[in-house]
């Protein structure tokens, strides 16, 4: 049981680490928005980042678009 | 048939056709605004913005050329210097946007103002609104940004981080540190502390029980004195002023479990039926903040708009000069750039910038929100401006006399600050019955450990521990909270939002309500009282030609009228002051079908129509404003406007004095107006005419006969009377500031909501002084039994958790059945 006093040091500075970089984290102001990112995901804004599907009929019409403009 | 607009939402007016494409379907619109933004949107690919919406937009207004150079004013250096800084070719701008309802409204502003080039990234920030914006200074102008967003809909300002913002945003930041703190101490803590209590039953090496103890004291440590530094802190602060609040017994729970635990693990009691309390102090410490979080986060979100008052003023100002010839030449100017002295010109539909004096020209400007006077005041040369009322008729040269940072305006925000300090504390009954509960069971451990003592020195710290344990005020500082939390949420749902935590216990004490008139017992806004026909016009027919004429008219009468929009009149002259004057095409009245005859109608005061008024109508009606309709002849109509009640105001008031709590009204508007709305509704005190200051005077009057007044109110002149009063509510059509300053707010106008918000409260009162005793009755049929050593401490924790679960259902009885 002596590996005890190795292992749980070492757990406590994981944890130090992991506060340290929340810290930064906070300081940096990338928690001043709590709500923005909890919409964000809902938009789709992200269909040309999609691979192929297997519906060709939406893609294509997309990719049109894509070289129109 | 009615049709609304696919942007904003309003009604399509009859005959009007405007449309386009979107996702393979035709829709239609409401005006070429709406049309015109529509078309930004999908041309920019971002019609998704439609989909994603919660809420309608707002409508559209066009952009003006006066309004373009406005926005153009912002590429002043002098102007940037506030809100923009650049590091080589690159600016950053911090802009507050107002218009944003919804997540929407954010992802299409980031996606359009991104598309534009030059712009290196935009982004909006949730809760603030602030959007910070990095361009390139070579590429593009920030007022085409400025532009862009205006096409959209949307409405910029430099963001101005004041010290409330900057407090605010310091206060969150501190918080979620030491809610992390606490977070992943707990649940480290839990860790170290199960071999210490699956030691009881499997047996554990007297080395590893000190070792365990000692890192969990490690873990702890910092819980206590940085995540639970604010609760330490004011009940040093409380102890210091003799006034014992809900943060004594926390920060007394918290130190004196971590002390406790301190000492044991120090002396190395091997026992390990003398437990410590490192895990449950940093779990009670997480909880807490937990709860403070979510309410700071409530009373955050009303600071996203402007709580700058020199943001009621315009922050550009139109400046007459002399040039050189001697004639006049005009030019465009930041308004904190004001001198006393400069000539400002105030066109129609602009607000003063700065108070001063009339002159040139003769207008009528509209005071309401300074003053609650509805009607607007006539200005000609000679009479004072204030900053910030709309000239609503005329252009006004207007020599100013102040600063806008001097001006009336601002000086009421003065007032403001010494109303808040003064403003009647109210005690929570917590707090109060939590002080001597405190205070009693500190002197009762003092006295059984004494006792104890003497008896038998081994067991007295086990004993003393115990009894703190079970005396724990966790129930107690539960009893509260989550009655008030369970309230806040029964009537959020009715749309009454309470934003101070004294609210609650300030309604249950209101003997006095005051009501504001204008914009809160009555719409605000000119409605068509009563019409009268002559000459065989029907009073369909007469409000429909009025409506045409008045489409073309900017004043706050016009707006009456919009509901019976359907024609559309041309050749529209509109006489200043006076009246407008227009043709509109004939209807043929058996199969109507539109002639090409077409009629010339006048519409506006007696004056204006220049005819003798029909022997019918001997009693002009001065209760109002009186306008007439002619057709050059005979006047065919006559309309009388004014400012409604509600149509729940009388509801409202009726079951206050149910209640039992006296009513009044305060306002500044005439004592005639005043007292018609007074006797309309049985309202026996009222008080008309009345200055911001005078209407301080009064509550504080009435305070000062030892009533608890309430007041409900919506304008500016109304601040320092809502900041005064022990509790106090804003309509939720009241400016930012107005809302920003007061204890709660009605989202959604139904007077009547405001008197079950008082229900509710006298039901939480009555759940909170259950929670209370309970918790109370609790711990003193347990003391006893721990004073003796009858309680092991698994039962105490036990018991603990058990009665806060009760305290917890208690208050869920709080519910929205319950006030009908």
């Amino acid at each position: 049981m002596e590996v005890l006093y190795l292992l749980i040091p070492i757990s406590i500075i994981v944890i130090a680490l992991a506060i340290a970089l929340f810290t930064w984290a906070v300081k940096s102001g990338q928690y001043d928005d709590l709500e923005g990112p909890a919409h964000s995901i809902l938009f789709d804004d992200d269909e040309d980042m999609i691979p192929d599907r297997h519906d060709q009929a939406k893609p294509k019409k997309d990719k049109q678009a894509e070289n129109n403009k | 048939m009615s049709q609304n607009c696919y942007h904003c939402s309003e009604t399509i007016p009859n005959g009007f056709k405007a449309e386009t494409t979107l996702a393979g379907e035709r829709q239609q619109f409401c005006c070429y605004g709406c049309l015109a933004i529509a078309d930004t949107i999908i041309s920019s690919g971002l019609e998704n913005f439609y989909q994603h919406r919660t809420q309608t937009s707002q409508k559209s207004e066009e952009i003006s050329q006066a309004q373009l150079d406005e926005l153009g004013l912002y590429d002043d250096k002098a102007l940037q210097e506030e809100f923009v800084e650049s590091f080589n070719d690159l600016s950053e701008a911090s802009l507050s946007i107002k218009g944003i309802s919804c997540a929407a409204c954010i992802w299409l502003l980031e996606k359009e103002v991104n598309q534009l080039s030059g712009v290196n990234s935009f982004s909006i920030n949730h809760t603030t609104h602030k959007a910070r914006l990095v361009w390139k200074t070579t590429e593009l102008k920030l007022s085409q940004v400025l532009v862009s967003i205006r096409q959209l809909g949307y409405k910029t300002l430099p963001y101005q981080e004041d010290l409330v913002r900057q407090s605010a945003k310091k206060e969150k930041r501190n918080a979620l540190l030491r809610i992390a703190m606490a977070g992943i101490a707990t649940m480290q803590n839990m860790m170290f502390s199960m071999p210490l209590y699956f030691g009881v039953y499997s047996g554990i090496d007297s080395e590893f029980i000190t070792f365990f103890r000692w890192v969990s004291f490690l873990m702890c440590t910092p819980v206590v004195f940085f995540s639970a530094w604010p609760f330490i802190r004011s009940s040093i602060r409380d102890i210091r002023t003799l006034h014992l609040t809900m943060d004594v017994p926390i920060a007394f729970a918290i130190l004196a479990a971590y002390f406790s635990s301190v000492w044991i693990t120090l002396q190395e009691v091997t026992q390990i039926e003398t437990d410590v309390y490192f895990d449950s102090v940093c779990m009670f410490t997480f909880f807490i903040l937990l709860g403070r979080f979510i309410e700071m986060q409530a009373r955050h979100k009303h600071l996203n708009s402007e709580t700058d008052i020199t943001q009621l003023l315009p922050s550009t100002a139109l400046i007459r000069t002399r040039d050189k010839n001697g004639g006049f030449s005009e030019h465009c100017k930041p308004a904190h750039k004001i001198e006393v002295g400069d000539i400002l010109v105030i066109r129609q539909g602009q607000i003063a910038p700065a108070d001063g004096i009339v002159i040139e020209g003769e207008s009528r400007v509209d005071e309401s929100a300074l003053s609650g006077e509805f009607f607007p005041i006539s200005k000609s040369p000679g009479t004072k401006i204030t900053g910030g009322t709309a000239n609503i008729e005329n252009t006004l040269y207007v020599e100013t006399c102040t600063i806008p940072k001097l001006s009336r305006i601002s000086s009421i925000i003065r007032l403001l600050d010494k109303a808040q300090s003064e403003k009647p504390k109210t005690v929570q009954i917590a707090d109060k019955v939590a002080s001597y509960f405190i205070l009693s069971v500190l002197l009762a451990t003092v006295i059984i450990g004494a006792i104890w003592y003497f008896i038998d020195p081994d067991k007295a710290f086990t004993i003393v521990l115990s009894v703190l344990v079970v005396t724990c005020p966790c129930a107690l500082s539960l009893a509260t909270p989550t009655a008030l939390t369970r309230a806040n949420t029964v009537l959020r749902e009715k749309g009454f939002l309470v934003t101070k935590s004294h609210a609650f216990e300030a309604m249950t004490h209101t003997t006095d309500i005051i009501f504001d008139k204008t914009g809160t017992l009555t719409e605000g806004k000119f409605s068509i009282l009563k019409v009268h026909c002559y000459h065989g016009l029907s009073k369909d027919q007469a409000l429909e030609i009025a409506a045409a004429l008045e489409k073309h008219s900017k004043h706050p009468i016009a707006e009456a009228f919009s509901d019976f929009y359907k024609v559309d009149a041309f050749e529209v002259t509109t006489h200043l002051g006076s009246g407008i004057s227009g043709k509109i095409l004939k209807r043929n009245k058996t199969d109507e079908q539109v002639s090409n005859k077409s009629s010339h109608y006048q519409l506006g005061n007696l004056n204006f129509i220049n005819l003798p008024i029909n022997a019918t109508d001997s009693s002009k009606d001065l209760s109002g404003l009186n306008l007439y309709l002619s057709d050059g002849q005979k006047i065919l109509a006559h309309f009388i406007l004014n400012d409604t009640i509600r149509s729940d105001s009388q509801q409202s008031i009726n079951s206050f004095n149910v209640l039992g709590i006296t009513t009044h009204i305060l306002s500044g508007d005439h004592y005639s107006s005043v007292e018609r709305t007074a006797g309309k509704l049985g309202i026996q005190s009222f008080q008309a005419e009345q200055s911001p200051e005078q209407k301080l005077e009064y509550i504080k009057h009435l305070q000062a006969q030892g009533k608890k007044v309430a007041m409900v109110g919506d304008g500016i002149n109304d601040l320092p009377v809502l900041a005064g009063a022990a509790f106090s509510v804003a309509m939720g059509e009241a400016s930012d500031i107005t809302k920003l300053n007061s204890d709660a707010i009605l989202l959604n106008s139904h007077l009547p909501v405001i008197n079950q918000a008082f229900q509710t409260a006298r039901q939480t009162r009555k759940i909170i002084k259950q929670n209370i005793s309970w918790a109370i009755i609790y711990n003193i049929c347990m003391l006893p039994l721990a004073a003796l050593g009858l309680v092991p401490p698994y039962f105490a924790v036990l018991g603990m958790s058990a009665s806060s679960l009760f305290v917890v259902f208690n208050s869920l009885r709080i519910d929205k059945y319950a006030t009908r």
